[in-house]
Order: structure tokens, then sequence, then C-alpha cells
């Protein structure tokens, strides 16, 4: 993984125009976190949350209409248990992810495929009342995205916009965890492309 | 059956993989142009029956037109060595005795580029001819059928699957400044291309320039070619 990093980065160093971009996203997917913490009463699965991500799209071959492209970006990802708040026992689950994503865009059709290396860190389970013993660290992950996009471009507005899916393959580990957690996601995304 | 399937799939790959999209020669044309003529029977009367009064051998202004903004066309610009490149014409037209000077006209003192303003701006100076000299250029970039490795990253780096074909025109008209006669008009294009590994592409000033360089040498032989052809 950190030679996927590595090799993009050393690509993007060459390459030319770069543009900024923010993502929100949702996802669903992954294992029972209870099922690590202890068996608690709450529902959040290891994948679900919401996601806002901002970064840089840098193009490292500007070719039409098959061109590529990497997308490094960082956010931040989150999920509370909403069941859980009565009697103040929330649960929620927190992490900060960091992508680096390389694009094939097509730019007649306007669509884009990507693969690339995520790494989720500052992952922690945060817990209330009488779920204050699911609060938990979880390790540093790295793991694996695929995404498609389709690109919407219009003549008139001057903005380029996008919505797709990903599909994150990621286990997390603790040592409060009783078992490995799978945190593979299936997410539908939005984004916003800046010049 | 997975590797008919294989098969196909890469052969498809390879048909998509040259795909330039070409130049748009009608919008590098509507770049050249000095005048936007109105096309009416009257301007038609009235062009017939200008008549070409040149003096032998003439003062000649040069002007080079500045490039079209807001265009999808790469940004180029005139450089020095590109009128330098227009001086050996100028010296074998004196030397003929057609022209008995050449001298160019200075963008920073031209503030509109309509023929009217360049012709008056030509007069102030005491010229008896105007050529106008513009151009208009652009770059396709594509992938041959090795650029389809770029998907696996490294090849972006040593793979030459990236083309960039340039094309330049170069256009000049000689007008007359008292009566806006058109003795002659002439145009060059040249092409350049180059093939190359995504990470290290030449930048498209660079691209242009090479082009842009052959254009004009064209011109200038196509220019000379024509003057000496043309009972001026």
């Amino acid at each position: 993984m950190i030679k996927f990093f590595l090799l993009v980065f050393l690509i993007c160093t060459n390459s030319h125009a770069a543009k900024s971009y923010l993502s929100f996203g949702y996802g669903r997917g992954g294992d029972e976190l209870r099922d690590a913490t202890g068996g608690q009463n709450y529902s959040i699965k290891a994948g679900d949350g919401l996601s806002l991500m901002v970064g840089k799209i840098i193009t490292i071959s500007d070719t039409k209409p098959h061109g590529f492209e990497a997308q490094l970006g960082l956010g931040y990802m989150f999920q509370d248990d909403g069941n859980s708040k009565e009697g103040n026992q929330v649960v929620s689950w927190r992490r900060i992810p960091i992508e680096l994503v390389y694009f094939y865009n097509n730019t007649r059709e306007l669509f884009r495929l990507g693969y690339g290396a995520i790494f989720h860190t500052n992952n922690r389970i945060d817990g209330d009342g009488m779920n204050a013993s699911a609060s938990a660290k979880a390790r540093d992950a790295w793991g694996m995205t695929f995404a498609a996009e389709k690109v919407f471009k219009s003549s008139e507005n001057p903005g380029i916009w996008s919505m797709g899916l990903r599909y994150q393959m990621i286990e997390y580990s603790s040592s409060t965890f009783s078992k490995k957690v799978d945190g593979d996601t299936l997410s539908f995304t939005l984004s916003a492309l800046f010049e | 059956m997975n590797k008919l399937i294989t098969s196909v799939l890469i052969l498809i790959l390879f048909q998509l993989g040259c795909a330039s999209h070409g130049f748009n020669r009608g919008e590098l044309k509507n770049q050249l142009g000095v005048t936007k003529p109105t096309f009416d029977d009257n301007a038609i009367k009235e062009a017939y029956n200008k008549k070409p009064n040149l003096p032998k051998p003439f003062k000649l202004a040069v002007y080079f037109k500045s490039p079209a903004q807001n265009t999808v066309a790469a940004n180029w610009r005139w450089t020095s060595e590109d009128k330098v490149a227009l001086d050996e014409i100028a010296k074998n037209l004196k030397n003929e005795k057609i022209v008995a000077e050449v001298f160019p006209l200075v963008n920073a003192i031209v503030q509109d580029e309509d023929l009217r303003s360049l012709r008056l701006l030509a007069a102030k100076h005491q010229a008896d001819a105007l050529l106008v000299i513009s151009g208009a250029g652009e770059i396709d970039r594509y992938i041959n059928n090795w650029g389809w490795s770029y998907a696996l990253i490294l090849p972006t780096f040593f793979v030459k699957g990236s083309q960039a074909d340039t094309l330049f025109i170069a256009s000049a008209s000689l007008w007359d400044v008292k009566n806006e006669y058109l003795y002659l008009t002439a145009e060059a294009e040249a092409t350049s291309s180059d093939r190359y590994a995504a990470a290290f592409g030449k930048n498209d000033k660079d691209l242009m320039s090479e082009a842009k360089s052959k254009s004009l040498s064209a011109l200038g032989s196509e220019l000379k070619r024509m003057i000496q052809g043309t009972k001026l």
C-alpha cells in the first residue's frame, strides 16, 4: 500500500494541472461493531457512515478522451447509532480517512473508473451511559477502494460534478476488540470538482 | 471461454486506443481572420473597384496579429525568433528593389486589431502597404494502444503511450494602406508529432513553438514566391 502511495506521489510531481474536489458519501456494510466490543446495546456496522472528503485531483495523462488522474483526499467519516440516543446511551463511530485513488477518466462519455488505497486513522468508538464500555480505539488501518462515477458537465455552468459508487475493503483491529472487524462498505458518493 | 472473453476485451481496448479527435480547423480559420466581411452586392462592387497603387519600391509595415483569447487552442505568443524568421524575406525583397523599407508595427501601440485601425497606424508611419501575419494552433493529445498500460500506474514512467499532434497555421495578407486593396494572401501550415511517456510529456508551449517555427518558415517561402510572382 505504501509503495502505491509513493508511486502515485512520484508521478504527481511530474504531472500537470490540479483540480480540487469536495465529496459527500454514505456507505453501509461490514461487521457489527458490538460483536467485537462486548455485545452492548447498539447497532453500528464497521463500514457504516457519512463521509466528507476534500482534496486534489492531479492530471497524470491529459490525453483525450482517455485520460488518467490521481485523486488525493482527506476527510471525516462518522456514524451514530440513533436508537441508542434514548437514555443517553449514544454510541458513535468516527474515523479520519485518507485516500489516494487512481482514475481512468473518459472525457467523451463522461465517466471515471478508479482504484486506490485508503488509510483510516484516529478510528474510535465513543459510548455513553450504559454503552460506555463500548468505547474503544481501533488501530490505523490500510485498505483498498474501487470507484465508478458518472461525470456531469454543463457548457452553461462551469462546474463539474459527479455521482458514483465506491466499494471499500478494510479491516479494523484493536487491543480491546475480541476479534478483527470487517469494514467492507458500498457507498454512494456525490462530488463537486473545482478548476 | 475465459481466454476468448479476455482476448475479445483486449481487442476492443486496442481499437479504442488510437482515439485522436483530430483538429478543429473551422475554429482555427476563424482565429486567422483579419476582417469580418459583410456579404452584400455593394461590398463586392466596392472591393472590385479598388485599384492597386503601390509605388516601386514601397514602404512595408508588418504586424503580427495577437493570438485569439478564450479559445480551446493552446496558449502561444509571437516571439522575437518568429519575427527574425521573416527578416530574411524582407532582406531579399529589398535586394530586388521591390521594397524600400520594412518595419514592424509594435503591439504596444496598437489598440484595436481590426484592419482599419492597423491601416491608420501604418499610414501614420508613412507606410504604403501593410502585411498582417496571423496564426492559430491546436494540440491534440491522445493515447495510442500502449497507453492503456497506464492503468497499472508504473508504465506512465517509461511506456510511450501518449501522443501529441500539433497543428499550426500561419497566414499573411498584404493590404494597400490607402484604399484597402488586397494584393495577396498566403497560408502555410505545419504539424509536429510527439510520442511520450505520460509522466514526462512536453508542455503545450514547447509543442506549439516547434510547429509555429516550421509554419512560419513555410509561410516565408510562400510569401516570397507570391510577392515575386505578383505585379505589385
